[in-house]
């Protein structure tokens, strides 16, 4: 059994050019009646649309949220991504052989050994495990 | 340990990584669960034809809404982060994560905008068994999206399935179902869903007992109840297995995790387990403090954990910097002079490429490959760097799992009273309900301190850490973005909870 996708009212198979409005008649709707599309097809359209449509209109507590979400992609993408989060790589280098070269620098770069802090020698040198009381 | 934290770039840009996905964590784990429990509700509405049940769906739904529309997006600034805080990791693992978080992007649009219209503009507009259909592809496809993010993550506590490229300073994918299925993306993935499922079943159960105990909506609480218990019982159960499964494979890949956890400084064999204590915060590797100022421990639990044999070794804190011998354990300084032979000969290599000497390049190259492994080590100054902060690593273990332990039995008692048919005399259980909500938020975020802070210092275990992989920008710029991203959310987090109170107290459709 096919999936019922919409309750849509059964109407008798016709060409689609019978659906077409006057105005649309051109490019469009002679493409589409060359292609043979069913008005099952265009029917189907029509009330995904209308879902779509109807659904947006009759939203409650939606409309505040969308409100909301406007407002959050705002903030996002046009003051957090264009003025505070550049993509760094992305702006000071040209090309990718320049980034991975930048990169490749900064890993092939040896850091000092225990800056500041010495490196306790005599704790290294305990490696038959550490026999301390308890844990 | 705080006085250990030096508020530098890196750290400013982790914390900042932190607020960010724990902000995000507090809208995913809703979603990831809510959507099963209302594919739930709707199933029961099919079956029966009931029409309570049927709005009983509708208003969890509502609520499932808001939390998404308020979450949405939340995520999109961890990218951000990686590109500006995080430059040189992003290009590092841009190869690996590209193809997880396209298919994420594809799916998430497919799956979830098509069928969300039709879940929320659709009831008595398409069939009853399409509009159930659309809510379970809902369902599937959130915690589809969720799969993409944690393989992702999986991949950066155990790096599988990839080469480094030298030449192009990346790590390169060789093969895409190694990733995908690797034990921790597969562990990720179950722990962090199955956490969601528990933290919405008690969501659920909160909201519908504070309408006990308002004796509102009754029937519709006591039906919501009953699936979010079972649901909830059932979640909270494989939460815990999951768990042991999370810890059985850190003891495989990331001891020094385990250790930190456990607050276990020198490996024993049959290794205890802490039930509850304090630590003591001035313990550094290799002295001879006291790891706990008090504790309770239960002996050999650890390496039934860990090893599934009671009377196994565990290495600890100490076993792990400094080595062990007797155990086969490589210490730290051994690992870090192999780090280092690993970044001098990359340099090395760098070098002769650039003055086109072929010989020396392709042999520094061998040489570079033979020690790769250990390529982060060398980026380390000295052993006790590979120590994690153990305080908040413990801590945060334990309070995930007293947590996670006390939801199941919550869980079971609203179940008990439900098919006792008692449960609107227990008003007692009501506030407990809404508590454990509460610390089932929590520990959720303990959760992921855990699996983060408890790798540290590695952005990519063994192979990057966080000082490398970070951008080289003033923390003035990340300051100025933590507080300004801390504000931006706070405001989102109060919105969201003043419209879904505002819901709550409007209640769902009564059914005449």
């Amino acid at each position: 059994m096919p999936i019922n996708y919409c309750q849509i009212p059964k109407t008798p198979k016709k060409k689609l050019s019978a659906l077409i409005p006057k105005k649309l008649e051109g490019g469009l709707a002679i493409l589409l009646r060359q292609s043979g599309v069913e008005v099952k097809a265009w029917s189907l359209f029509k009330s995904t649309f209308s879902l779509y449509r109807d659904g947006f209109r009759s939203m409650g507590i939606g409309k505040t949220l969308w409100k909301i979400i406007a407002v959050k992609l705002v903030i996002i993408f046009l003051v957090f991504k264009l003025f505070l989060f550049p993509d760094v790589l992305q702006k000071a280098f040209e090309t990718d052989g320049q980034r991975s070269e930048h990169v490749a620098s900064i890993l092939a770069h040896m850091p000092p050994k225990c800056p500041g802090n010495p490196c306790r020698k005599d704790m290294l040198n305990k490696s038959q495990g550490f026999p301390l009381k308890r844990r | 340990m705080i006085e250990h934290f030096d508020l530098g770039t890196v750290n400013w840009a982790r914390a900042q990584f932190a607020l960010t996905a724990m902000y995000h964590w507090i809208f995913v784990p809703l979603t990831l669960g809510l959507t099963f429990l209302c594919a739930f509700f709707e199933t029961i509405y099919v079956k029966t034809g009931k029409e309570e049940w049927k709005e009983l769906a509708k208003f969890w739904m509502k609520l499932f809404g808001i939390n998404f529309a308020i979450g949405v997006a939340t995520g999109i600034i961890l990218e951000f982060e990686f590109g500006t805080n995080w430059a040189n990791y992003s290009w590092m693992v841009g190869d690996i994560f590209g193809a997880p978080l396209a298919i994420e992007g594809i799916a998430a649009f497919f799956l979830e905008a098509t069928f969300f219209a039709v879940m929320f503009f659709g009831w008595d507009r398409v069939s009853k068994g399409f509009h159930l259909f659309s809510t379970w592809m809902v369902a599937i496809g959130s915690n589809l999206s969720a799969l993409w993010i944690l393989v992702a993550n999986g991949w950066m506590q155990f790096p599988t399935g990839m080469t480094f490229n030298p030449d192009t300073a990346r790590f390169e994918m060789q093969n895409f179902f190694d990733v995908v299925l690797s034990p921790y993306a597969i562990s990720k993935f179950t722990h962090a869903t199955t956490s969601g499922f528990a933290l919405s079943s008690l969501f659920v159960i909160a909201i519908s007992s504070y309408y006990l105990a308002k004796k509102r909506h009754v029937l519709m609480a006591k039906r919501s109840i009953a699936v979010a218990a079972v649901f909830g019982l059932v979640s909270s159960l494989m939460l815990a297995f999951t768990g042991d499964e999370a810890a059985f494979i850190d003891a495989k890949h990331q001891p020094m995790k385990l250790a930190a956890m456990e607050g276990l400084w020198n490996g024993q064999t049959a290794a205890p387990i802490v039930a509850f204590g304090l630590v003591n915060g001035m313990k550094e590797p290799g002295d001879y403090n006291e790891p706990f100022i008090f504790e309770f421990h239960v002996p050999g639990i650890l390496s039934l954990l860990a090893n599934r044999k009671i009377d196994s070794f565990v290495p600890g804190i100490n076993d792990l910097v400094f080595g062990n011998k007797n155990q086969g354990i490589t210490g730290a300084a051994e690992k870090i002079e192999k780090g280092r032979l690993a970044v001098k000969y990359l340099a090395e290599y760098k070098e002769a490429q650039k003055s086109g000497d072929l010989a020396r390049a392709s042999s520094a190259l061998n040489r570079f490959n033979l020690h790769k492994s250990y390529l982060g080590y060398g980026h380390l100054q000295a052993p006790k760097d590979i120590v994690p902060p153990v305080s908040i690593t413990f801590y945060s273990f334990h309070i995930m799992v007293a947590v996670g332990t006390g939801m199941i039995l919550i869980f079971f008692l609203y179940l008990a009273f439900t098919a006792r048919g008692t449960l609107e005399k227990q008003t007692w259980l009501y506030p407990l309900g809404f508590i454990f909500f509460l610390l089932a938020f929590m520990a959720g975020e303990a959760g992921w301190v855990v699996a983060e802070v408890g790798r540290q210092p590695w952005a990519i275990q063994d192979l990057l850490p966080v000082t490398v992989a970070r951008t080289d920008i003033p923390s003035s710029n990340v300051k100025l973005t933590f507080f300004m991203f801390f504000v931006t959310f706070t405001l989102l987090l109060i919105a969201e909870v003043r419209i879904m109170l505002k819901q709550i107290q409007i209640g769902p459709k009564e059914v005449k």
